[in-house]
């Protein structure tokens, strides 16, 4: 590890609006933000890790399982939803270098950029959801008794609304941490513009992403022939 | 009291877990007198069965969830952390109101569970039972420990940035106080072993609604699969219970043997070690539940593997008694019993760890005796030596010194009185979680049930001396034991913002040769 010399802690009250309390200027409180979100994404991966070793778990013990039913899963649909997220994770790129050149105008766009296709997302999930919960793909109406006793349709899909529902609630938490980036920003001048919480919420936004990446393969494309 | 329920102020926020916690610990100490009772005749006849199952599930997610994790990181680390680096608060004070608030919603859901009519599936939640057969209140119950484990994933994530980037001007990592790094290593813990239990109890919670085939082998689930995510954040959870306490106990030590610690630079990466190791070895409980033998035995080898850091502590607190000039106060005879205990407590861990041993002796009494040796014998003499040390620093005034020595030889003698004769009875067989048991056990356990009650006179004494001592103590200066550290350089209590001038570090840590003379002066000092 690196050794840097320790930044001294600020005893007075802040004199800038940008700095909070116990950071002695912004790029010390810079800093700060970005290690705490690095350290709350690592406990996401952990979070997410549980859901992942019970992937393989149902894999390893049941390939019959994602060869009989992965197929009815739509990889086109899946396919969009990957570039909504995608482009939402450029336009929140854009955001963070915004606000970080206090470009105020182009913050709040691409800020609302990022949040309607994050909106878009969820509004496929939720489509796509409806859909399979009409047909009975889901872990509600439990189809196992006609197949017999045993791991079964509500076997899997139980595992794809477990995993693809943790996913979409941290959507839907990105998405109100958005809405509240946009607000601030629609109400402070560009002078007084604050990086750190958009690099946060971006760090976020973008680990969001990366699950999804990995989740689109695991889910949609498995089972099927090479 | 408004201004106390939205204060930042991270003083004032580890004196609120402070109170939650008092009433946790009373609580489930309640609990726990209830067990002794029924256990002190053969047969169940002061509760039933069934309750008798509810009563020790309670207790220990009480005892384990809603004190001793939380216990020393959110009452004295939140208090001692931003003092010892010399900075006005944590990184994220308001961060750390929130993780109150979070933990008492915790508190207050699994307090429901209980008024509900409780849970029975024992403190681990295992699964079947948990997700299909029990009929208690579980998804109540493991929703409030998910909030509790949310409270200290904010806690850790605080004092990690706080460690890392509001140090004082000079405090370098290698002039850390050693409570720091116990607690830098906790927080590790804290925030990347925390998410698993997370996680898995919502799974519990979504399994018994949905019956979606995660733990349930009915559907190609794996009951298994529950009792390794369990442990792969509860046998970890085993050191974010611990490690703090051995900070407190390498900031006691040297301070009353007037002498540097033996091997600061070993003990500070002995709690990084300890921390990674503890990751590696979540299957030794698991001996006897069908994982695989090779398994097996690499964690009984990594769990060996652990005592290696455990040794570096105690030979450390060892040597720096060693030519130091041992001043027995009643920190510092707490600080004594966590040695003893928690040796006593590690050993009879290595048995435990041995494949063979443990066939015979798992889910025994001794198993019983053996965490309770480290977490109550261990834990929590190394809390009341921490509340005892710092109590002039946080409440400005000086306790009883005499009340405080009995209270301390009190607990000692009940503690090892409750449960050394519970590891006589684990080695001759008797299960643990039953509320009758064969009339052969009588003796010990009604031994164990007197040990119990001169345990809770143990208790009880500091929580009327301490209170008395906010009335009636002397005012207790800066500086009463003159012990070196940042947090003894400001007043008692400390200003709000900590530091009346900024602090800056030049000298190297535990400079006991030429720290200040101690105003203390003993027993008559009362």
């Amino acid at each position: 590890m690196s050794e840097r010399a320790p930044r001294p802690a600020r005893i007075a009250p802040a004199m800038s609006e940008a700095v909070r309390e116990p950071f002695a200027d912004p790029a010390h409180q810079r800093d700060a933000v970005a290690l705490g979100m690095w350290a709350f994404l690592g406990q996401e991966v952990l979070f997410f890790g549980v859901l992942f070793v019970f992937y393989t778990h149902l894999r390893v013990r049941h390939p019959e399982l994602f060869a009989a039913f992965a197929p009815r899963l739509d990889w086109r649909l899946a396919t969009a939803m990957t570039v909504a997220l995608l482009l939402s994770s450029f336009t929140m790129a854009l955001a963070v270098r915004f606000a970080f050149v206090r470009m105020r105008g182009k913050l709040l766009s691409s800020l609302l950029a990022t949040t309607a296709l994050g909106a878009a997302f969820l509004a496929m999930k939720g489509w796509e959801y409806a859909h399979h919960v009409a047909r009975g793909e889901s872990p509600i109406v439990d189809l196992a008794d006609e197949l017999g006793p045993g791991p079964g349709l509500s076997t899997f899909f139980g595992l794809y609304f477990v995993l693809t529902g943790f996913h979409a609630l941290h959507v839907l938490g990105g998405l109100v941490a958005l809405g509240w980036l946009v607000i601030v920003a629609w109400r402070t001048t560009a002078e007084d513009l604050r990086g750190s919480p958009v690099m946060a919420v971006g760090l976020y936004w973008h680990f969001v992403d990366i699950v999804w990446l990995f989740l689109f393969p695991a889910l949609y494309l498995a089972g099927r022939p090479a | 009291m408004r201004s106390w329920l939205t204060t930042t102020d991270h003083k004032r926020i580890a004196l609120l877990y402070l109170g939650t916690m008092t009433l946790f610990f009373t609580l489930g100490g309640l609990l726990a007198t209830v067990i002794r009772v029924e256990l002190a005749t053969a047969a169940s006849d002061l509760v039933t069965a069934e309750t008798y199952n509810r009563l020790f599930t309670l207790h220990g997610v009480i005892m384990v969830f809603f004190f001793l994790i939380p216990s020393i990181p959110t009452f004295l680390g939140n208090y001692l952390l931003p003092l010892m680096l010399g900075a006005p608060d944590l990184a994220f004070p308001r961060l750390n109101l929130a993780s109150w608030y979070v933990f008492v919603a915790g508190g207050l859901l699994t307090l429901t569970a209980m008024v509900a009519g409780g849970l029975d599936t024992g403190w681990t939640f295992y699964t079947p039972y948990s997700t299909t057969f029990s009929d208690s209140h579980v998804v109540l119950a493991v929703l409030g420990v998910f909030l509790a484990g949310l409270s200290s994933v904010f806690t850790g994530i605080n004092f990690i940035v706080t460690i890392h980037r509001l140090r004082a001007p000079g405090l370098t990592w290698l002039r850390l106080p050693l409570f720091v790094w116990s607690h830098y290593a906790t927080s590790l813990i804290l925030v990347l072993a925390t998410p698993v239990l997370a996680m898995t109890l919502l799974l519990v919670a979504i399994e018994r609604g949905l019956s979606i085939g995660i733990f349930d082998p009915e559907a190609g689930g794996s009951p298994l699969l529950f009792q390794h995510f369990f442990w792969f954040y509860s046998h970890p959870a085993v050191y974010i219970m611990i490690l703090p306490g051995m900070g407190v106990v390498s900031e006691l030590i040297p301070c009353f043997s007037r002498n540097r610690p033996f091997g600061y630079e070993f003990v500070a990466a002995s709690s990084l070690a300890i921390a990674v190791f503890g990751f590696l070895v979540w299957g030794h409980h698991m001996f006897v539940a069908g994982q695989s033998y090779f398994a097996s035995v690499v964690f009984s080898f990594l769990s060996f593997s652990v005592a290696v850091p455990s040794g570096v502590k105690v030979f450390s607190w060892l040597g720096t008694m060693h030519r130091g000039s041992v001043w027995l106060t009643t920190p510092m005879i707490y600080a004594l019993g966590f040695v003893a205990l928690f040796t006593i407590g590690g050993g009879t861990g290595l048995a435990l760890a041995m494949l063979a041993v443990d066939v015979h002796l798992h889910d025994t009494y001794f198993v019983v005796a053996h965490f309770h040796t480290i977490m109550v014998g261990g834990m929590l003499m190394a809390y009341l030596g921490g509340l005892h040390f710092w109590w002039p620093k946080i409440s400005g005034r000086l306790y009883s010194e005499r009340w405080g020595r009995i209270a301390a030889y009190t607990l000692f003698i009940g503690f090892l009185l409750t449960f050394l004769p519970q590891f006589v009875l684990g080695t001759q067989g008797l299960p643990r979680r039953t509320a009758s048991y064969p009339p052969e056990y009588q003796f010990l356990q009604a031994l164990s049930s007197a040990g119990a009650t001169i345990l809770a006179v143990g208790y009880v004494l500091p929580g009327i001396y301490l209170l008395a001592s906010l009335v009636r103590g002397r005012p207790a200066g800066d500086n009463p034991w003159g012990a070196t550290g940042l947090e003894w350089r400001t007043s008692s209590p400390p200003p709000p913002h900590n530091f009346n001038k900024a602090p800056v570090v030049t000298e190297d840590p535990y400079d006991y040769p030429r720290a200040p003379q101690p105003t203390f002066i003993g027993a008559g000092d009362v």
